[in-house]
C-alpha cells in the first residue's frame, strides 16, 4: 500500500481552495450555474409537483392509483433514460430540433424537471394521503373555505412536502450523466459541479475536483440541517410542553 | 345540499309542519351498502338536546352529517330557519364536534382558534374568546399546551371548545366520548351537557350508549337500520312503546317487564290515593 498517496488528499484540499480563493478556474462560475440550473428546475417540479401530489393523494379511485403507480415508478426512473430521451427530443433531427435547445441551460433544466418532478409528486401525494379525511372534514364543519381546507391539508403534510422539495433538489444537484449528455458541459455555459468534477478528475486535477466536491457535499449537508431542523421542531409537538 | 342562495321556488318545498323546527330533515333518502337512510321528518327545536340513539350502522352518523351539511341527502330537503341549508349557511350556524377529535397540529390554542380565524374575527377578540372557550370547558390557560401531550378527555374538551368558541346555533356532537373509558365517559357526559345547556345552544347528539343520552338529551330518537323508530321526550319514551325492538333495545330481557310493572303500581298507587 502505498501511504504517500495520502498526501493526494491533502494537496489536492490545499490546491482546490486556492483556487476558490485565487480563481484560476472560476469555480464560483460552475457552483453558480449549477445552483440556478437546479434551483429552477426544482422550482418548476415544485410547481407542476405539488398540485399534482395533493391531487393524486387526496383521491381515492383507479386514475389517481394507476397515476401514483407511474409517479413512483418515475422516481426510479434512470436519470440516464431522461437524459437519452430528452437528448433525442431536442437533437437537431429531434422533435424540439428547431429550437436549437440542445447543450444549453435549458436543456439541462428541462431534464432536471422530468428527474425531480416524479420525487416531488410521489413524496408529496404520499404526505397528503396520510392527512385524515375528516380531519378536513373537520375543517369544513368549523367553516374553512376550499381554499383553506387544501392549505389545512399542506400544512398537516409540511414535513413530507418539504422533504419531497428536498429530495428533488437533492436528485438533481448530484446528478451527472443526463446532464452531460443534454449540456454537454461546455466551459462557462454548461458546466455544472457535478460535470466539472468528472471532467477534472479525469485530467488528473484533482484540487479543483476536490475544491467542488466539498461545495457540493456543503450545499447537501445545509439543505439536510433545514430539514432536520423542521424536524426537530415538529417533533416538539410530540411533546407536552407544559 | 346547495351552494347557491336559497331562492324563493326553494321556500316553497317547506312543509308547514316543519315551520316551527329550528333545523329539520324532511323526506331524506341517501343509499349506503349496508342500508338506505329514510327520514320523512326529523328536527330540532331551539335550545333542544336531541339525542340520535341506536346500534352502530344504524345510519345515525350520517342523518348528522346531512343535518350538519356536510353530506348531500340523495332525496329530499334539510332547512336551517326555514332556509335551505346550504355549504356558507351550515358553516356560518353549525359547529360539529366528531368521535375522533382529529386536532390540528399546533397547540390548543390554534386549534380553539381555527374556526375565528376562518371566519376573519379580529386577533385581540379572537385570544379573549379561546380562553373564555377553554375555560368553559375546564382549561383555563392551556392555549400553549402541545395538542399531542393531551389525553384523551382532555383532547375532547379542546374539540368541543373548537366548535362552542364559534358561538353556533346548533352543535352537532358525534359520539364524541365513545372512545374514552367508561368512567371518563359518565363524568364527561354529565360535564358537556351542563356546558351546552350553560349555552342555550340546539344541541344534535349521535350516541350508540342509552345512559349517556338519557344523562344528556332532552328528547331521544332510536335509530334502527336508517330509520328513526321513535322520537320522544326523555319522560314520554318508556310510557307507548310500541315496538318490540325498541322495547328490547331500551330495556333489554327482563328489564323493560321489571319497568313496565313498577310503573303499573306507581299508577296504580297513585289511582288509590
Amino acid at each position: 500500500m502505498n501511504l504517500s498517496g495520502l498526501q493526494l488528499f491533502t494537496d489536492a484540499f490545499i490546491d482546490g481552495f486556492e483556487m476558490l480563493a485565487v480563481g484560476t478556474v472560476d469555480l464560483w462560475h460552475i457552483i453558480l450555474t449549477s445552483l440556478q440550473v437546479s434551483g429552477l428546475a426544482t422550482g418548476i417540479a415544485v410547481f407542476i409537483g405539488i398540485p399534482a401530489g395533493y391531487w393524486l393523494g387526496s383521491r381515492r379511485n383507479v386514475r389517481r392509483f394507476t397515476a401514483l403507480v407511474i409517479a413512483n415508478a418515475g422516481m426510479g426512473l434512470p436519470p440516464i433514460v431522461a437524459g437519452l430521451f430528452v437528448s433525442m427530443l431536442l437533437s437537431r433531427s429531434g422533435v424540439f430540433g428547431g429550437l436549437g435547445l440542445l447543450y444549453t441551460r435549458p436543456a439541462i433544466v428541462i431534464v432536471q424537471v422530468v428527474i425531480a418532478t416524479p420525487v416531488v409528486v410521489a413524496l408529496t401525494a404520499s404526505g397528503i394521503s396520510a392527512v385524515p379525511t375528516q380531519l378536513r372534514l373537520q375543517a369544513r364543519s368549523l367553516g374553512a373555505s376550499r381554499f383553506q381546507e387544501v392549505a389545512l391539508a399542506v400544512r398537516e403534510a409540511r414535513l413530507s412536502i418539504l422533504g419531497a422539495v428536498a429530495g428533488g433538489f437533492g436528485a438533481v444537484i448530484s446528478e451527472v450523466g443526463a446532464v452531460q449528455m443534454v449540456g454537454g458541459n461546455l466551459a462557462g455555459q454548461t458546466q455544472v459541479m457535478t460535470t466539472a468534477i468528472m471532467q477534472f478528475t479525469r485530467m488528473g486535477r484533482f484540487g479543483v475536483a476536490m475544491a467542488l466536491s466539498v461545495i457540493l457535499l456543503a450545499i447537501i449537508v445545509v439543505v439536510n440541517i433545514i430539514i432536520t431542523y423542521e424536524q426537530v421542531r415538529d417533533e416538539r409537538y410530540t411533546k407536552a410542553l407544559s | 345540499m346547495r351552494d347557491s342562495a336559497t331562492s324563493k321556488t326553494d321556500m316553497r318545498v317547506i312543509s308547514s309542519q316543519a315551520a316551527h323546527y329550528k333545523l329539520v330533515a324532511e323526506q331524506i333518502t341517501l343509499d349506503y351498502p349496508d342500508f338506505c337512510l329514510q327520514i320523512k321528518r326529523f328536527g330540532l327545536k331551539s335550545g333542544e338536546i336531541v339525542t340520535l340513539l341506536g346500534p352502530s350502522g344504524s345510519g345515525k352518523s350520517t342523518l348528522l352529517m346531512c343535518l350538519a351539511g356536510l353530506e348531500s341527502p340523495k332525496t329530499g330537503t334539510v332547512c336551517l330557519e326555514g332556509s335551505l341549508l346550504t355549504r356558507s349557511l351550515a358553516q356560518k350556524h353549525i359547529a360539529t364536534v366528531f368521535q375522533t377529535p382529529y386536532l390540528f397540529k399546533g397547540n390548543v390554542g390554534y386549534n380553539v382558534g381555527y374556526g375565528l380565524r376562518m371566519r376573519k374575527v379580529p386577533k385581540s377578540e379572537i385570544k379573549a374568546r379561546i380562553a373564555e372557550a377553554l375555560d368553559l370547558v375546564g382549561l383555563k390557560g392551556w392555549e400553549r399546551r402541545s395538542i399531542l401531550g393531551l389525553s384523551g378527555g382532555e383532547a375532547q374538551r379542546v374539540a368541543l371548545a373548537r366548535g362552542l368558541v364559534l358561538s353556533p346555533q346548533i352543535m352537532m356532537l358525534d359520539e364524541p366520548l365513545s372512545s374514552l373509558d367508561e368512567a371518563l365517559r359518565k363524568t364527561l357526559s354529565v360535564e358537556f351537557s351542563e356546558i351546552l345547556r350553560s349555552q342555550k345552544v340546539t344541541v344534535l347528539y349521535v350516541t350508540h350508549s342509552k345512559q349517556e343520552a338519557f344523562t344528556v338529551s332532552d328528547s331521544v330518537a332510536i335509530m334502527k337500520s336508517g330509520q328513526i323508530l321513535v322520537h320522544d321526550r326523555i319522560k314520554n319514551l318508556f310510557t307507548d312503546l310500541q315496538d318490540p325492538w325498541v322495547q328490547n333495545f331500551l330495556t333489554p330481557d327482563d328489564w323493560w317487564l321489571k319497568v313496565k310493572k313498577l310503573s303499573e303500581a306507581v299508577s296504580s298507587t297513585k289511582e288509590s290515593q
